[in-house]
């Protein structure tokens, strides 16, 4: 499947067409997200049937409380940070006496990796395990605003409202995460990775 | 660990490609001077170009691991969501737990149904060995005695079903119950003795019926027998008839006024009127299973008359021998009653 960084099939029609009882939106609405929310929480934790719950809950909430939600103003968005709520609620990822949005105890597993035939010298392998280590070395927050950003093709301000903080927030996130990156790696290993990134979301 | 760069392009390899900043700068950031250094790089090092196109599919092929659900799951879960909020109850009737349960619940009454069904439709069979007689009552209060060597058969759901049926082989005297009493003639009146090719139906009577060597005898001792005979006309009995059916033959014979003997065994008497000696022994052997060989085929033509008791088939044989003045020896190994003049 390639990632739905931009929805193509629009949303919002969807959104429209199931606040007057579309049961076909909400499938459509399935077809769109679903595989991108259970990637999405696969990040969190490895607890399968827990992600498929969330996922189910999310949609049998959307159904039955369709004629008392607002338009958002992105579904997508909407969706996912429903999606991270359920996902804490359920696998129990937040302490007590911590606040959802400012929480660092949890797992984000970004793992990265070349398609596996192209693995074909020891140096390619060595560069990649270079730049896993270099993202092992962030905060479970900071990897999870490099996959929104870079993977998800999300904005600043959709990173912050999927996290529950500022978009100044946000972009404090992303330029912690990008300076812990440049100090784990040197300036050639940084400068591809960048390069991966950037091309990752702009192909 | 830092590498050595390889400063030549001409041996450059991918890694070298990746590592020079410039390369990495043009990619990230191309403006004309860099688009045009490497393209008169590309010119000069034709080999950079595969490279460059290498890098780019290596820079495309970079990716999060991702997670998917399996195809099976990713279906399954839409269709818990979709019963959950969008299907129809009657589009999950089928996959609901109270359907299956009411499915089950069905499925299992048929199979009970069935099973109870085929057992109340079950055949009994009551067998009678040589030598010995039995009397039953059936289950709407019938009585019959069954002659030895013989066999009658019904369903376990006699009296319920449309007629009241037995199917005989041998020899059995009947006293139908008479459950008809007045009116229209409903199916459950008629009580029908199946004898080979023939039908005797009957609504409440005495009677006695022999099924025997490709003859079916029937001797009506009083109220009416229809006899259905292959497929004769059917034929209307009164008390004292005897009629026999020979199935070999075809052939029907109708004659008054000798029932007694027939009925007789059914006190334990053998009643003979000049009966040829050879139809006797197939009255003994049909009953208690010795057959009689003439060592003198005169003794065949022979006939009896008289009255004999069956209680002791010695004391009968003894009876037979002194009647006819013949010699009558039992071998009991091979069940042969050897028949000699005296």
């Amino acid at each position: 499947m390639k990632p739905t960084a931009i929805a193509n099939s629009n949303p919002e029609t969807h959104w429209h067409a199931l606040k007057n009882d579309g049961a076909k939106a909400l499938e459509e609405l399935y077809h769109l997200y679903a595989n991108p929310l259970y990637n999405y929480g696969a990040k969190f934790t490895s607890d399968k049937e827990l992600i498929r719950d969330c996922i189910q809950s999310l949609f049998v909430t959307l159904w039955t409380r369709r004629s008392y939600l607002k338009q958002p103003d992105n579904v997508k968005n909407y969706l996912f940070k429903a999606f991270r709520l359920s996902i804490f609620k359920k696998a129990s990822l937040l302490n007590k006496h911590e606040r959802y949005e400012e929480t660092e105890h949890y797992h984000f597993n970004a793992a990265i990796n070349f398609e596996e035939k192209l693995i074909r010298e020891e140096n390619q392998l060595a560069l990649q395990q270079r730049i896993q280590a270099s993202l092992d070395q962030l905060s479970a927050r900071q990897r999870e605003a490099i996959f929104l950003k870079f993977y998800e093709g999300l904005s600043y301000e959709e990173i912050a409202e999927i996290m529950g903080i500022s978009v100044k927030g946000s972009y404090k996130l992303m330029a912690r995460a990008i300076d812990g990156l440049r100090e784990q790696l040197d300036i050639s290993d940084f400068s591809f990775l960048l390069l991966l990134l950037y091309a990752k979301f702009f192909n | 660990m830092k590498r050595k760069p390889n400063l030549n392009p001409e041996n450059y390899t991918l890694p070298d490609l990746l590592d020079d900043p410039a390369f990495l700068a043009w990619l990230l950031h191309p403006d004309d001077q860099s688009n045009a250094h490497w393209a008169d790089m590309q010119l000069r090092y034709p080999n950079l170009s595969y490279l460059i196109a290498d890098a780019r599919k290596l820079v495309l092929t970079l990716k999060f691991q991702q997670d998917t659900m399996e195809p099976a799951e990713y279906i399954q879960l839409w269709e818990e969501i979709a019963g959950e909020t969008v299907a129809k109850p009657i589009v999950k009737l089928w996959r609901s737990l109270w359907f299956k349960a009411v499915l089950a619940a069905a499925v299992t009454l048929l199979v009970i149904g069935t099973g109870f069904y085929f057992y109340l439709n079950r055949s009994i069979e009551v067998v009678t060995a040589y030598g010995q007689t039995r009397t039953l009552v059936l289950p709407d209060g019938s009585e019959l005695m069954l002659n030895a060597n013989s066999s009658l058969r019904y369903r376990g759901n006699f009296g319920k079903a449309k007629y009241r049926e037995v199917w005989l082989k041998g020899e059995a005297f009947f006293k139908v119950n008479h459950i008809h009493r007045q009116g229209k003639v409903f199916k459950q009146d008629i009580f029908v003795v199946h004898a080979d090719k023939v039908d005797i139906k009957v609504l409440g009577t005495t009677f006695n019926v022999n099924d025997r060597r490709d003859k079916v005898t029937v001797a009506l001792i009083n109220g009416r027998v229809s006899m259905q005979i292959a497929n004769q006309p059917l034929l209307n009995l009164k008390p004292g008839d005897l009629v026999t059916y020979d199935q070999k033959r075809n052939f029907i014979r109708q004659e008054p006024g000798s029932t007694k003997a027939q009925v007789a065994w059914k006190d334990g008497i053998f009643i003979f009127e000049k009966l040829p000696a050879e139809e006797l022994f197939n009255k003994l052997q049909d009953k208690y299973g010795y057959k009689a060989v003439f060592k003198s085929p005169v003794v065949k033509e022979k006939l009896i008359s008289g009255s004999f008791s069956a209680a002791d088939f010695d004391h009968l044989l003894e009876g037979i021998s002194m009647a006819l003045n013949i010699s009558i020896t039992k071998d009991e190994s091979l069940h042969q009653l050897i028949i000699e003049i005296k």
